[in-house]
């Protein structure tokens, strides 16, 4: 390409800087949020890695007990008599420190012998002469990293208090591991090394290890020690391979993460539009100038390639910012996002972003390749014109029009293609998300073709409420319909996919609360500890459940017990309940055969199943779960599959008789007190308080207590949502003003001639207002059907196939108004610059013709 | 090249569709020029002189007949060997100027020299040289909003020139100048046209413009007719 046309295409941006600015800026924000969330993302998966790894160091593989806790006499069998010499007991659990507020740091509890091949950085423990004999049988002793010991600002011999859920214990530091590795001290952050008897008895797991990490031999030497390992491994403990371990993570928050790509992708979508318009109004711009530049010769490839090269520009310059600003936004989302895995998943502690290089790159292609796409149409525009022809504007919508019906048909097709991909899409999201671009695509080309019709209808009103103004502006909108269908149809993706989220959070918090309030009918709930995927759970006291139930005012006690076991080759949580029999009409079943269902569930081999559960494992009702026991592999006989939105991997439920008969094990781990009515719940929440039995790590939380925190957790996982729905139409709103600007340059001529016969600035300032009201109003009324559409497949597709949740959809009145509004409102703000520029132009220089 | 018969049209037609209608421009016309004539090309507004020079640049292709420059057949080549026929051996000078407003004036000279690869000769220096000869050094690095209208036309003739073509075409130059730098340009034209011993073909209004040309012709109903 020749450096003077280069020099040409410059000068044209510099004298529109505006115009260039908000491109590279649409570029920007839809990149921005792409790498955020991309970033965000990684990060946390990265993170957990790292926790992961702090485990397991360089094992190949873990043994972990199936409800979490694993007998200690397994390690001592494995080592001593199977001569298993590479293996290392482990214990861990989750301390929160009482100094720090909201900060939780895991203590793991090491044989620092048996360990040492596992982990490098333990080699300094025995090779300093003052760490090994401080630390071994040190029941309060602890290790930390130098980079840890900085944020806590401690040294070696000061003490530091955490709470173990029962009780605060000072915890000594015995030595601090100098690591010059950073991945170690990532991996060490956050991390208390304890010896392993010091670790269990500060957890309350005498006894027991969290897991039994392995360095088995490659070959065949490996699959007959694993055979052997198998065979003496106890009832539900289960050996696997580390990278099973984070993949299981990862396949766990996969649809989560999947999701948050998906709406930033949506973004970028919108970004995509944006540049497509500021391509299009430039080549628009440029008529004259590219036809006088092929009168002198230039071929049409090469305009081409001078269009596509200004794309890859203000591609490449959007991209390096919203790699800027995506770094920025993750380390405001990341907390937001690690959040939302606490709450749901499992423990993760993010201390800085990660950048990898994919997710440069991936951002890197993500916006050079929209930018380049977004101006294939308008470079292909540029190269046709003929040269030294100046086209009219005029001519250039007459073509525009005649394609009206071809755009209509494609976008029709599109819509139909959505229809195959959701039917073809099975489990399949990705096919999903898919299909939800297509039909987004499909509409927006719908838009010219809805918009004059709408303008149609609309023109009379407007000539009715603005005489000469208001035809003015509506003739605008269909007259530049090349330029303000695009415009329209970004303002239109971005509400629709406000409203159609909207829509979705709205209809899913309704109906988990709807389901907390019908299913937390007890009036007190107590339990051991806070039941997260996490933290073992340990056993109420027999005497205490006793004390309880006869406290005065309690009508009946319902009891709870949970644990983890095998169905096939899959695992699964199983609740074993007894409640009264008139709370037992809590479940809500979206499927149920039998009418004296509870009868045959208290005394036959009958199990609920939970409606995730019957979506993942493909179970309905009528079918039989072999569930292992201790005694064998027993069937049990679907009866009933009821709503549940408390764990996405769902459960399934037997009765209380049932799990005592098979596992020989009547420990309970919650209870749920019914009280009498007029009974004051504080008065009892006390006198609980007061009984001997009660201990420090027992929860009491009433039921609207309960409800409330389950829905801070529900609105905290859907706080980013928000904001991304924020976002949107932050950029669609940049769309429209760049429209806007790039029209009030190209009707310059037009309305300098309108102020020379006699419009006033304040009228023109209304045609203006009344132009941009009009797009608003159109977007506004498009995007709720559209909206409502995505909601549908957000609702009855997306989250299904995700969670196998199901709910109604609920539409709240002012979602109605909210997405009419937005687009009215984001249609006007952007119009206002632009008026007032228009308005104040001066009749002779607006008729100037260079 | 056959100096008989540089420029060749034979049986050439054009036509128009709008809407319905067929609009004849020019019906089975034919034109034979000699290298270094000046040819003046007269008729009323819409007559089809602005087609009739389209089509000998190549900017615009015929219904029916030929189109011969030299030894190339204009209406055998495609769109891009058109164009790149038109960059090396044509010069085109417009009505309204036509220079690029995002160059200066030495950009706009320098650029047909850009754009055809075999000009070898010192760039900057034919610019220099033929600014000094239009009396616009002065204005060099000026944009053409800057420029007068009679600067922007001999900027734009300069600019036709620059790159040696064997054919000038100019449509309608004076149209947009008042008569003192009409006759100003017109004279420029002319001589640096003869001084070079280009071809050149003027579509025009101006009596005075065509009474210097080697031949007068006229667009009467689609058809070519010599006058003098």
């Amino acid at each position: 390409m020749k450096p003077i046309l280069w020099k040409s295409s410059f000068r044209y941006f510099l004298h529109h800087p505006w115009q260039l600015c908000l491109s590279i800026l649409g570029v920007a924000l839809g990149v921005g949020i792409v790498v955020s969330i991309d970033l965000t993302n990684e990060s946390a998966k990265r993170s957990f890695a790292l926790s992961v790894e702090s485990l397991t160091g360089r094992a190949t593989h873990q043994i972990t007990g199936i409800s979490g806790d694993l007998p200690e006499t397994v390690y001592t069998q494995l080592r001593v008599e199977e001569g298993m010499r590479n293996s290392a007991p482990l214990v861990e659990g989750t301390l929160s420190l009482p100094d720090y507020p909201g900060t939780s740091f895991r203590i793991l509890g090491i044989d620092p012998f048996a360990e040492r091949p596992f982990r490098g950085y333990l080699n300094s423990i025995q090779s300093n002469p003052r760490f090994l004999p401080n630390f071994v049988g040190n029941t309060r002793g602890i290790l930390i990293s130098s980079e840890t010991a900085a944020f806590l600002k401690l040294k070696e011999k000061e003490f530091l208090k955490v709470n173990n859920g029962e009780q605060i214990v000072r915890l000594q530091v015995v030595g601090i591991l100098e690591l010059a590795d950073s991945l170690q001290n990532r991996i060490l952050n956050n991390v208390l090394i304890a010896d392993i008897a010091a670790a269990q008895e500060i957890l309350g797991k005498a006894g027991f290890l969290s897991q039994i990490n392995l360095m088995l031999p490659q070959g065949p030497a490996r699959q007959k020690m694993l055979k052997r390992i198998e065979e003496i491994l106890p009832f539900g403990a289960k050996v696997q391979t580390t990278s099973d371990r984070i993949s299981s993570a990862d396949k766990l928050t996969r649809s989560f993460h999947l999701n948050l790509t998906a709406l930033s992708l949506l973004t970028l979508i919108v970004g995509v539009f944006l540049i497509y318009n500021t391509m299009t109004f430039s080549v628009v711009q440029r008529h004259s100038i590219l036809g006088r530049l092929r009168a002198l010769g230039m071929l049409r490839s090469e305009l081409f390639i001078l269009l596509l090269s200004e794309a890859f520009l203000v591609g490449s310059i959007g991209t390096l910012l919203g790699l800027g600003m995506g770094i920025l936004l993750a380390q405001g989302l990341i907390s937001l996002i690690t959040q939302t895995i606490n709450d749901l998943y499992y423990t993760v502690s993010v201390n800085q972003i990660d950048i990898p290089l994919l997710s440069v790159l991936k951002a890197v292609l993500l916006g050079i390749v929209s930018s380049l796409g977004a101006a294939l149409i308008p470079a292909r525009e540029a190269a046709c014109i003929e040269p030294g022809i100046v086209i009219r504007r005029s001519s250039r919508e007459e073509s525009y029009r005649h394609l009206l019906p071809w755009l209509s048909a494609v976008g029709m097709g599109l819509l139909g293609l959505t229809g195959f991909l959701l039917w073809i899409s099975s489990h399949d999201l990705i096919i999903v998300y898919i299909a939800v671009f297509v039909m987004v695509l499909g509409f927006a080309l719908l838009m010219p073709i809805i918009t004059v019709l709408l303008v149609n209808l609309a023109s009379p009103l407007m000539q009715f409420l603005f005489k000469s103004p208001g035809i003015l502006a509506a003739r605008g909108v269909k007259t530049e319909l090349s330029r303000t269908s695009v415009a329209i149809a970004a303002l239109m993706v971005a509400i629709a996919t406000s409203v159609g989220v909207g829509i979705m959070v709205e209809s899913f918090r309704h109906a988990v609360v709807h389901w907390l309030t019908s299913s937390l009918q007890a009036d007190i709930y107590l339990t051991s500890t806070v039941l997260t995927s996490q933290r073992t759970p340990t056993f109420l006291a027999p005497d205490f459940i006793e004390k309880a139930s006869g406290l005065p005012g309690v009508k009946y006690v319902g009891t709870l017990r949970q644990t983890n076991v095998r169905t096939g080759e899959e695992s699964m949580r199983l609740t074993a309940f007894n409640l009264p029999l008139p709370e037992q009409q809590i479940f809500r079943f979206k499927s149920v055969r039998e009418e004296r269902i509870w009868e045959k569930f208290q005394n036959e081999d009958i199990t609920l199943i939970s409606e995730p559960l019957s979506y993942r494992l493909n179970l309905d009702v009528g079918d039989s779960v072999p569930i292992q026991t201790p005694l064998g592999p027993r069937l049990f006989l679907v009866l009933g599959i009821f709503y549940d939105y408390g764990r996405e991997k769902g459960y399934a439920s037997i009765s209380q008789n049932n799990y005592e008969k098979y596992w020989q094990d009547d420990r309970i781990h919650s209870i749920a007190l019914y009280l009498e009515p007029g009974t004051p719940k504080q008065a009892l929440i006390s006198a609980l308080k007061k009984l001997p039995e009660h201990s420090k790590d027992l929860l009491i939380r009433s039921n609207e207590h309960l409800i409330e925190y389950s829905i801070q957790v529900f609105d905290r996982t859907f706080a980013i949502t928000r904001i991304l729905r924020l976002l949107v139409v932050g950029v669609a709103f940049i769309g429209v003003l760049s429209a806007l600007m790039a029209l009030e340059l190209e009707k310059q001529r037009e309305l300098g001639v309108l102020r020379v016969v006699g419009l006033t600035p304040l009228q023109l300032w209304g045609v203006v207002m009344g132009q941009c009201g009009l797009m608003g109003v159109v977007s506004g009324i498009t995007a709720f059907p559209i909206g409502y559409l995505l909601s549908q497949i957000l609702i009855h597709v997306i989250n299904k196939r995700s969670f196998g949740w199901t709910f109604q959809t609920i539409i709240p009145p002012e979602i109605w108004w909210q997405g009419f509004f937005l687009g009215l409102i984001a249609a006007l703000f952007a119009g206002i610059y632009p008026a007032y520029k228009m308005a104040r132009i001066a009749p002779a220089d607006a008729l100037r013709e260079e | 090249m056959t100096p008989e018969n540089f420029v060749s049209i034979n049986n050439l037609s054009k036509s128009y569709t709008e809407g319905k209608n067929q609009l004849k421009v020019l019906s089975h016309t034919s034109l034979q020029i000699q290298a270094g004539q000046f040819i003046a090309l007269l008729g009323r507004s819409g007559s089809g002189k602005s087609t009739l020079l389209n089509l000998i640049a190549g900017i615009d292709t015929p219904t029916e007949g030929s189109i011969r420059i030299g030894t190339r057949n204009l209406t055998e080549l495609s769109e891009t060997d058109r164009t790149l026929f038109r960059r090396e051996h044509i010069g085109f000078i417009f009505q309204s100027f036509n220079l690029i407003p995002t160059l200066t004036v030495r950009e706009n000279l320098l650029l047909p020299l850009e754009l055809n690869p075999q000009h070898k000769a010192n760039k900057q220096e034919s610019v220099n040289q033929l600014l000094t000869q239009l009396k616009l050094s002065n204005r060099i690095d000026s944009f053409p909003d800057r420029l007068s209208g009679g600067e922007q036309q001999r900027i734009a003739i300069a600019r036709a020139l620059i790159h040696q073509p064997l054919l000038v075409l100019a449509d309608e130059p004076t149209g947009n100048l008042d008569d003192n730098t009409s006759t100003i340009v017109v004279d420029l034209l002319e001589k640096m046209v003869r001084q070079a011993g280009h071809t050149m073909i003027v579509a025009t209004h101006s009596k005075s413009m065509a009474s210097n040309a080697d031949r007068v012709l006229s667009i009467h109903e689609g058809h070519l007719v010599e006058i003098t």
